[in-house]
């Protein structure tokens, strides 16, 4: 019996360091997209700062209407996500289903949100190239965070499909970490989103 | 006798250790390891020094024995025992098996004080983080876009961008309970390139305009 749990007890502080290794990890590669997207963002907020009269154009011509409602889509996504995680943490398999299932039906819905506004940007002929009279070269500095971000929420879409298959199949029932490991993920996108949405659309 | 005439090969070990430990034990009985050795010597022994280094050498120890006890020798301890435990803590910030709290119940929120919701302090973040974009979008809407309140605007919203994306990084993604190495894995290289960026800012341009 005291073998037993011995055993059991050195098996669970395996796991314990297991999932401290993996979330490492996870912070790690995270770090590096941090370094990423630092740039990105530095590189608009210099074109902001050298070129307010483009940015004001493309503000006006704009609106707010349709990234508000994008950015409480993600806002809502990382909330479910963290309900999600809860919720399997807790036992619950078809709620944590759901929840999961919630965020990537709400990441979808950002990816098409994006999308009609990149129509919109497109009939103001604000390109990746393109530099007009009016906006200026507003479009090389927008698409290089946005788009990036947005490829970010379509890998995330794609993750967050796996994670709802292997947590179909019990995958996730004895150690959640993969669950965290995704949220981490997901969390990190909706970060960015938040500083992207106040710099890009509102200052 | 027997066991003397037998061939080395039919000797197993345990016979081999058992025939050692016997004789280990009748020589314990009859003689100390080292006979002239006494422990009384060893003080009365040490100060005779035989040339001026050693006198010197004997009396530095001596020195340094008695100041081992001084305050600041122990307070010198405790500020390495101090950073040794924070190292610890670092390193081995406990992890809680991978369970998070699941309370409902939610103490010291602003303005609310106690409040129980579904999903707890999940929930207060999320109702947080929607109030603030809202608070945002009215700013950014009904403040003036040019002069000096333009200024004080943008400094506002920037703040609170950085203040929602810290309430995520802080409750949603854990950073509050988990190990604070992982909050120097976030801030380290958000710093470096920083940095950087002033630096490069700060290179003369080459004719290229931004």
């Amino acid at each position: 019996m005291a073998e037993m749990t011995a055993q059991s007890s050195g098996h669970h502080t395996a796991t314990s360091t297991q999932n401290a290794n993996f979330k490492l990890a996870m912070w790690l590669y995270l770090a590096s997209e941090v370094v990423i997207f630092a740039v990105l963002i530095g590189g608009y907020a210099i074109f902001r700062l050298n070129h307010p009269a483009s940015v004001k154009a493309v503000h006006e011509s704009l609106g707010v209407a349709l990234v508000t409602a994008n950015t409480f889509l993600l806002l809502s996504s990382s909330w479910s996500m963290v309900m999600g995680l809860r919720a399997i943490e807790m036992g619950n398999r078809p709620a944590f289903m759901r929840w999961i299932g919630l965020t990537v039906l709400l990441g979808i819905v950002f990816l098409i949100g994006q999308y009609i506004e990149y129509q919109e940007l497109a009939h103001l002929e604000i390109t990746l190239g393109g530099i007009t009279e009016e906006f200026g070269g507003f479009g090389m500095r927008f698409y290089a965070p946005t788009a990036f971000h947005g490829a970010h929420v379509l890998v995330g879409v794609l993750l967050g499909l796996h994670v709802l298959y292997l947590g179909s199949k019990g995958y996730y029932d004895k150690n959640p970490i993969g669950v965290e490991m995704f949220g981490l993920y997901w969390h990190f996108v909706d970060v960015v989103w938040i500083i992207l949405f106040t710099l890009i659309y509102l200052v | 006798m027997a066991d003397e005439q037998k061939k080395p090969e039919d000797v197993t070990p345990n016979e081999v250790a058992a025939d050692a430990e016997a004789h280990l034990e009748d020589e314990q009985g009859e003689r100390p390891a080292t006979p002239e050795y006494q422990p009384g010597d060893e003080a009365e022994r040490l100060p005779e020094a035989e040339s001026p280094l050693e006198e010197s050498i004997t009396a530095g120890l001596a020195a340094s024995e008695a100041a081992a006890d001084s305050p600041p020798v122990e307070a010198f301890d405790e500020a390495v025992k101090g950073v040794m435990q924070a190292g610890e803590a670092v390193t081995e910030a406990p992890y809680h098996e991978g369970r998070h709290e699941h309370s409902d119940t939610v103490h010291n929120v602003p303005l609310l004080g106690t409040v129980t919701v579904p999903g707890g302090i999940y929930t207060v973040i999320f109702g947080g983080l929607a109030l603030l974009t809202l608070l945002e979008v009215m700013l950014a809407e009904l403040l003036p876009t040019e002069g000096f309140i333009s200024g004080l605007k943008i400094v506002a919203l920037l703040a609170i961008a950085i203040a929602k994306a810290a309430l995520v990084v802080w409750f949603y993604m854990h950073l509050r309970t988990d190990s604070r190495l992982l909050l120097v894995v976030l801030i380290l290289p958000l710093l470096i390139v920083l940095l950087s960026m002033l630096y490069l800012l700060g290179v003369p341009t080459t004719g290229y305009s931004l």
